[in-house]
């Protein structure tokens, strides 16, 4: 009896059997498990973004393939730092997708969406179900999307899909979804990164390029002749004539002006007067005058000539066989860059058969001026 | 009180019985269990000389129905792999019993007949003709290539695909031996089953082949290798046993010219154990003036971030001055000037990446402009002294060379910079094996044909447009819509860097003021 009661005490109690069947019956079913269900990646997939400056709005352009061949109602898009969908979403700081304006360009089945701003990182897309194309790509388009700020890490948008067209019911408000989610379809991320541009800064330095001399070259390479002329001998019955040339060239935004300073010919207090108006040559009359023009009477000068077309010469001095002069007169100006222009100078000189006798002299100095 | 212990040593007893039974039936249990896992096992049945040590080896324990990887795909799961129980390949090892010398006689034949049991009445092994769609099923099946039932033996190592089969004795391919197979049973697996479960090998004198002189325990080993036309097709479920029997006669196949025999055992899970894990994308783009390798001395990473500027520069941030340094950096009607910037890119996109650049031309507040090189957008062009003109390019040579650190093009970037003697240390220590890494170079992206010239460059740029130089392009509608300046789209992005050079010159007529411009860059890499 005693060998009895130690052989019941030795043997395991029923409960204790059937727990350790139980758990040998639950090892077989692990054992024999099943497998792991693997959600499918959109591919290829992949992001552009219209312009990668931090804060600005802009357009945003997903481009992707679906691969499971099944009925989606709808496309899911958040915006995060990082693309792995089963952590928290941290969105972006600075993006903005609330004024997003969307449009699509592809094939149906894959396309015939609507927009739904869900967050300013969060867009669905939704739709009546059907079954999308296995392997053909479909672009959708977000225009004024605006970019995150930091420079510092790419960010991502999670793409998901779903029969639903209200997406998933089990993402969380982290904006996770669970590991063996039954609803997700297929997954996959892209990934864009704003950044500072290349700031480029450079100048081109302003030069006005003057010169005058009896004759000069349109690009001031080179002049010829002196500073002084003798007109020789005053004749009442023909003019004394000479002629000058001188050439401008600037790059100032607001182009030049040359103007013409001194008196007219005196001698101590004689003088030949200066003709304050275009006047035509007239021998036997005190006259003093320039132009800038070819002349046929007398003939002298020459038309301006050189690649300028900006400058233009003052209305008194632009008529040929008219020759004027008022001290200070603006000569020629352009109002805007101006590269090299030569001008011809015209002087007459003519006087009164009664004209006091003397030497009549005068200097004229010629300021250019550019206008930057 | 013995009538009291007596009925408690009743009760007990009856207690004992009934947990015993538990116990028993736990065991049993147990050991079908065990049995259940696909090890090579051998079961015996009734042959007067039996072959010792049979194994048979399968290349999947997955049912028939199965032929796809992990992700679904069967790109991965070609015939003879461990997902494919579809196309399978099998390695049959036993060792002779009967010797030649004995019984004056040589193998001529053998057969391999797959049933459900190892002895009786074979039935064929499987649970149905062959469908994917849920109840999957599948029944054994021979398949051989060409015409279907017969074919020459081939010579190649184990389970190397490269022949569908093979008969070794003691390790010798045997040339000469056909294989034939049949549909023979004496009950199905489901009515209307043709699927082949019995393969004979014969060795044929016209075929010049020369009988197996086997000595006691010699090796003898029997393989068919699964190719996309011939193959073995596991059944659906459950064990499966193979009757091997060899004979020293070719013609008659019967009990009077058995020699020896046996039988193997295998079983199919239900399903292979599909691992599956991710690599997520990831993504790395900088953009700026200075290679860090150029200045800093010690530990390199294998892909450090392009500075903004030069380290203790007090230079606001990606800001490069384009002119002659000696005067304000201005430009000039008699040369032209240029400067660089570099972008760097790591992308695991498996379809690439692309790199694209938006912005303007320079320009001034006042609305003056420096022309778009070239006379056409994206047009790459010998720039010219003199001529109002600004464009950039890649230098597609960056950088080349060896340790002596010759960069034909960039020379006057690494020239300036004095690149870093360390760095170069550092790519040659680890310029090998798995954790290589390389000196900064454009691959695998490559430039955009219009802007691939930017290298090639002398100093001096007394460009006259029409001697070889570099050359660069523009596009004016860059600001708004960003230009592909490089791209690949075959393979993830190891670490690209990418130099820009930018140029302009200027005509006498090209307003004076300060011109500015941004150029940002875009990388879109493609998963």
């Amino acid at each position: 009896m005693q060998k009895v009661r130690w052989l019941a005490a030795r043997l395991s109690p029923q409960r204790l059997l059937y727990a350790q069947l139980a758990i040998m019956l639950l090892c077989c079913g692990l054992f024999f498990g099943g497998h792991a269900t693997a959600v499918v990646r959109f591919e290829p997939r992949s992001l552009y973004i219209n312009s990668s400056v931090p804060g600005a709005a802009t357009t945003y352009k997903v481009t992707m393939a679906y691969t499971t061949q099944t009925a989606v109602g709808s496309l899911d898009m958040l915006f995060c730092m990082d693309p792995i969908p089963y952590d928290p979403c941290v969105a972006p700081p600075g993006l903005d997708v609330s004024g997003a304006q969307y449009s699509e360009s592809g094939s149906a089945p894959d396309t015939g969406y609507t927009l739904q701003t869900e967050s300013p990182n969060h867009i669905l897309l939704t739709r009546n179900p059907a079954v999308v194309v296995d392997g053909s790509q479909v672009t959708y388009t977000f225009d004024n999307v605006v970019n995150p700020t930091d420079t510092s890490h790419s960010f991502a948008i999670r793409l998901s899909d779903y029969a639903s067209p209200s997406g998933s019911a089990n993402m969380q408000p982290d904006g996770s979804i669970g590991v063996n989610d039954l609803d997700t379809i297929d997954l996959g991320s892209v990934l864009a990164q704003v950044g500072e541009g290349i700031e480029i800064e450079t100048q081109v330095p302003p030069y006005l390029t003057f010169c005058i001399n009896h004759t000069v070259e349109p690009d001031c390479s080179s002049t010829e002749g002196e500073a002084y002329t003798d007109l020789g001998t005053l004749d009442p019955s023909k003019p004394l004539t000479t002629t000058s040339q001188m050439a401008v060239a600037t790059n100032a935004i607001n182009g030049y002006s040359v103007s013409i300073n001194g008196i007219t010919m005196a001698a101590g207090t004689n003088v030949i007067n200066a003709l304050t108006v275009p006047t035509v040559s007239a021998p036997g009359n005190n006259q003093f005058g320039i132009n800038l023009r070819a002349n046929t009477s007398p003939n002298m000068g020459a038309d301006p000539d050189g690649a300028g077309s900006a400058a233009v010469i003052s209305p008194s001095y632009d008529v040929p066989n008219e020759f004027a002069y008022n001290d200070g007169d603006t000569l020629v100006s352009a109002d805007s860059v101006a590269i090299g222009k030569r001008f011809t100078i015209s002087y007459i000189v003519n006087s009164s058969p009664n004209i006091k006798p003397g030497v009549y002299t005068t200097t004229l100095t010629y300021f250019a001026i550019g206008n930057f | 009180m013995f009538k009291i212990h007596k009925e408690k040593f009743v009760h007990k007893l009856r207690d004992v019985t009934r947990r015993s039974s538990l116990l028993l039936l736990a065991a049993a249990f147990l050991t079908s269990w065990l049995t259940t896992i696909p090890v090579v096992v051998s079961a015996d049945q009734f042959f007067t000389s039996e072959f010792a040590n049979r194994t048979l080896l399968l290349s999947s324990s997955s049912p028939g129905w199965a032929f796809t990887d992990g992700a679904g795909n069967t790109t991965n799961a070609p015939p003879g792999s461990g997902a494919n129980g579809q196309k399978t390949s099998e390695e049959f090892t036993f060792n002779t019993n009967t010797d030649k010398d004995t019984a004056g006689q040589n193998i001529n034949a053998f057969t391999l007949q797959y049933c459900t049991g190892p002895a009786g009445n074979c039935t064929n092994p499987g649970d149905g003709a062959f469908t994917t769609t849920p109840p999957q099923k599948s029944t054994l099946d021979i398949v051989l290539p060409g015409s279907g039932s017969t074919a020459t033996l081939g010579n190649g190592a184990d389970m190397d695909g490269t022949h569908n089969w093979d008969i070794k004795w003691k390790g010798v391919s045997q040339a000469g031996w056909t294989i034939a197979t049949t549909h023979t049973t004496d009950a199905d697996a489901y009515v209307g089953s043709t699927e082949k479960n019995f393969l004979t090998l014969k060795c044929l004198v016209a075929n010049s082949c020369t009988p197996i002189p086997a000595d006691h325990g010699d090796a003898i080993e029997i393989d068919i290798y699964a190719q996309n036309n011939g193959y073995i097709t596991n059944p659906g479920s459950g064990a499966f046993f193979v009757r091997i029997k060899d004979f020293s006669d070719s013609t008659t196949l019967d009990d009077t010219t058995i020699m020896d025999g046996g039988v193997t055992v295998a079983n199919v899970m239900s399903q292979s154990i599909q691992i599956t894990t991710k690599v997520l994308e990831t993504m790395s783009f900088s953009v700026g003036t200075e290679d860090p390798y150029a200045y800093t001395a010690g530990t390199f990473g294998p892909c450090d971030a392009i500075l903004p500027k030069a380290p203790s520069a007090t230079t606001p941030d990606n800001a490069i001055a384009l002119g002659d340094p000696s005067a304000e950096f201005s430009l000039s009607t008699t040369q032209a000037y240029d400067a660089y910037s570099l972008w760097r890119l790591s992308s695991n996109s498996a379809n690439g990446a692309s790199v694209y650049y938006s912005g303007d031309t320079l320009r001034s507040t006042e609305g003056s402009f420096i022309d778009r090189i070239g006379t056409a957008d994206d047009t790459a062009t010998l720039p010219k002294k003199g001529v109002n003109q600004f464009g950039l390019a890649l230098n597609g040579d960056f950088p080349t060379g060896t340790s002596s650190i010759t960069y034909p093009g960039d020379q006057s970037y690494y020239d300036t910079h004095h690149f870093d003697s360390g760095y170069v240390t550092a790519y040659q220590a680890n310029d090998t094996g798995p954790e290589a890494w390389h000196l900064p170079s454009i691959a695998p992206l490559a430039a955009q044909a219009a802007y691939s010239l930017g290298g090639n460059g002398a100093a001096g740029l007394t460009w006259d447009g029409t001697t070889a130089g570099p050359e660069f392009a523009f596009n004016n509608n860059a600001n708004t819509t960003p230009v592909l300046i490089a791209s690949e789209n075959t393979q993830v992005v190891d670490c690209a860097t990418g130099q820009v050079r930018y140029v302009a010159d200027v005509a006498g007529s090209t307003a004076a003021g300060i011109y500015t411009t941004k150029i940002n860059y875009l990388a879109a890499p493609e998963y």
